[in-house]
């Protein structure tokens, strides 16, 4: 469904991506994991046009886009096909809950109120917000945030979510609600999604195809269970280990 | 359409800058007058006398709510009034600078105790409590821990205060005072309005630049007492004390 | 102390008659000011314009260091020779003299707020945060309207405080005008005051009635800053 080649991309003089490609299938969960610096989030800020690549095409579907030379309407074209779901939460300050998920219906995809406003009661529903519809992000916590962040991406019908580290600035107690909700879109609803994230537990147990990056290519990828208990590469099998040892030093 | 002749406003330029030194003068006595008393005031705003306080907030709030110009004019017809009432003394031959000073000082009172509560407030109480934790005098640990940060923090409110000073006391010319704004009313009438280009472009240069001098000068010292210069100067000092004693001296001060 | 309260009864209700004058200049400054100075802020938030950035950084350094009255007299001075040389080379059937005042005033006095409130506005964008913005381009909402259902909102909000200092700057300003002969506030009681030499008086009146507009504009903004607190930027 969704496919880049050779995407490439420098910030100044750093070449944070050198030329990477990745395949998505429909209803595919990828975990993209690696060090901090390895380009993974700039990988996905690249799919929905965050940032512009310096190189690369995606095919979408059936169109293909030259990364670069995106035109005004390409771009839109993704922006309505994806979903993205930051990890700083991002929602609208001075919009209520229901409101953060129903903007982009109208304003973006042009539906009609009253129509969108169902879509945002059913999409706060499925990840257990509607009892706070009304409150603004700032009387809400992290995890409850962010929740509502999903309900704003999965209103949308989305062809694929992008998660970007939606975890990683969250208490260790709220974490749990988030990658909850992540686990039943993929289970139940056959959600495609692509998730930067440390998380390990989620990537063991809902990814179907997990990705390695480091220092902006991919060094490995395969399915989960490979990957995790056969991984090929020294550099992989470092990473692991490293996290594994953090797992197992909880005092 | 209209001329801007380079040679006379060149000339303007000496004639308007010797009255600079009363536009300064003014601007320290205000700035002296501000930082004195606005300290006091500041420790009222802070402190848990409640008629003091409450003196203090509302004449912050009246200073911050009354033209300049209208405090110049009151000063300069009211004060000789009531001197004369209560004191029995005429200041007619007084020089209007003075009443200048006092109005500008009256509202910098204001404006500084706000800056400097401000900056005090700012300056993390936990520094405080530490301080008196561990065997500074309340008064010590004011000097050496609260003061100096609470100093570096506020500077550039201080500069942007004196800015507003300056730009405040050119107001001083229509009750006579002949400083630069006032010597520039002065030759624009003298000139019949001819060369009243000149005149005033000249002065909003000399205005506009003593206000970047201000910014630049007051970037200066922060940067001198900035945390960052504090580290650095000790790098240096480390390696040279290193480099000593590789060579064998004495070091000093260690 | 003995003061001419007869005087200050009268002096009162004679400077009631400036009040709508200095409402009416202080209104129109911040219509015309508010929206400039935004798109301003605006254009100065993006991140390759260079030279614009120099321009207007030279703008509102020249305003911040000039005084007032200075900027006044130049502007003053200036604005008829201007409109009379394009009015001549366009012909246009227009009396320059015939302008009123006041609109010298409202034009002055916005060349100095637009420089003041474009800082104001784009510290205001800064404390939105980027993220924002983003996110509402990711939610599919063009760049407009991100800008206007989204970030402006907030800015706003955020510069309340900010904005109601420059709202009281802008009365205390306008006393100013009664060097070109608009009658305000001040120019009323001074011609009064002149005649019957109750100088002290007469300004207590005029400090009065500054002092009451302010303190009612901070009433306002601080009614309306309640009403935005819950619009709070999330760090």
């Amino acid at each position: 469904m969704l496919e880049l080649t050779g995407v490439c991309k420098f910030f100044g003089k750093n070449e944070i991506l050198k030329g990477v490609n990745l395949k998505v299938d429909s209803g595919d969960v990828v975990v993209i994991l690696g060090p901090s610096g390895s380009g993974k989030t700039t990988l996905l800020r690249c799919i929905n046009f965050l940032e512009i690549a310096d190189k690369g095409t995606m095919v979408f579907g059936d169109k293909t886009i030259q990364l670069r030379r995106a035109k005004k309407s390409e771009v839109a074209f993704v922006r309505k096909k994806t979903s993205f779901v930051f990890q700083n939460y991002n929602l609208f300050n001075n919009k209520t809950a229901l409101e953060n998920v129903t903007e982009g219906l109208i304003y973006g995809r042009k539906i009609p109120a009253k129509e969108a406003r169902d879509i945002g009661v059913k999409a706060l529903e499925k990840v257990g917000m509607l009892d706070r519809s009304d409150f603004y992000p700032s009387q809400l916590s992290g995890g409850q945030q962010q929740r509502v962040g999903i309900a704003r991406a999965i209103a949308g019908n989305p062809d694929v979510i992008l998660f970007d580290e939606p975890t990683s600035a969250l208490d260790p107690e709220l974490i749990g609600e988030v990658l909850g909700i992540m686990k039943k879109l993929a289970a139940k609803e056959g959600t495609t999604m692509i998730v930067v994230t440390h998380e390990m537990s989620f990537a063991q147990s809902v990814a179907t195809k997990v990705i390695f990056m480091d220092s902006g290519v991919i060094l490995e990828e395969g399915e989960p269970r490979e990957f995790f208990v056969h991984p090929r590469h020294e550099r992989t099998k470092q990473f692991l280990r490293s996290i594994l040892y953090e797992t197992e030093y909880n005092i | 359409m209209f001329r801007y002749r380079l040679d006379v406003a060149w000339e303007y330029l000496f004639k308007l800058l010797p009255y600079l030194s009363v536009t300064l003068f003014y601007m320290g006595g205000a700035l002296t007058i501000g930082i004195v008393f606005g300290a006091f005031m500041a420790m009222m705003k802070l402190g848990k006398n409640r008629p003091l306080k409450y003196f203090a907030i509302g004449y912050t709030a009246v200073m911050r709510s009354l033209p300049p110009i209208i405090l110049i004019f009151l000063v300069y017809h009211g004060v000789p009034l009531a001197v004369r009432r209560m004191f029995q003394v005429n200041l007619s031959g007084m020089n209007t600078v003075y009443f200048v000073i006092l109005a500008l000082g009256l509202s910098s009172v204001a404006t500084l105790s706000e800056i400097m509560k401000s900056a005090y407030l700012s300056v993390s109480g936990g520094q405080y409590e530490a301080a008196v934790s561990n065997g500074f005098t309340p008064f010590q640990a004011f000097r050496r821990i609260m003061f100096p940060q609470a100093l570096r923090v506020s500077i550039p409110n201080l500069s942007s205060a004196l800015i507003i000073l300056m730009k405040e006391g050119s107001l001083g010319y229509t009750i006579g005072l002949i400083d630069i704004m006032g010597r520039a009313d002065l030759l624009n009438s003298t000139s019949y309005g001819n060369d009243i280009y000149e005149i005033f472009f000249t002065l909003a240069a000399i205005y506009w630049l003593a206000s970047i001098l201000i910014d630049g000068g007051c970037h200066f010292i922060e940067n001198r007492l900035s945390l960052e210069r504090k580290i650095e100067l000790n790098e240096i000092k480390k390696a040279g004390m290193i480099a000593a004693a590789e060579q064998g001296g004495i070091v000093r001060g260690s | 102390m003995v003061l001419d309260f007869g005087f200050m009864k009268s002096s009162f209700f004679l400077a009631l008659r400036g009040i709508p004058v200095t409402l009416f200049i202080t209104v129109m400054t911040l219509l015309i000011s508010i929206p400039i100075a935004f798109a301003i802020a605006v254009a100065r938030a993006g991140k390759k314009r260079k030279t614009l950035n120099l321009l207007f950084s030279v703008y509102v350094s020249a305003v911040r260091g000039t005084p007032v009255i200075v900027q006044i007299l130049i502007i003053y001075t200036m604005l008829p020779d201007l409109l009379k040389f394009i009015i001549e080379k366009l012909a246009l059937p227009f009396n320059v003299y015939a302008i009123n005042n006041i609109f010298y005033a409202i034009l002055i006095f916005s060349f100095s707020m637009i420089a003041f409130l474009s800082e104001v506005f784009r510290a205001g964008l800064r404390a939105v945060g980027r993220g924002q913005y983003e996110a509402a381009l990711a939610a599919g909402l063009s760049g407009f309207r991100a800008y206007t259902r989204i970030i402006a909102p907030q800015a706003f909000s955020a510069v309340l405080p900010v904005l109601c200092t420059s709202v009281n700057n802008l009365i205390k300003t306008s006393s100013l005008c009664f060097a070109i002969a608009v009658n305000e506030i001040t120019g009323i009681i001074r011609v009064a005051a002149s005649r019957n030499l109750h100088f002290v008086e007469g300004f207590l009146v005029i400090a009065a009635i500054y002092v009451i507009i302010c303190m009612a504009v901070e009433l306002c903004f601080k009614i309306l800053e309640n009403k935005a607190k819950v619009h709070r930027v999330s760090a």
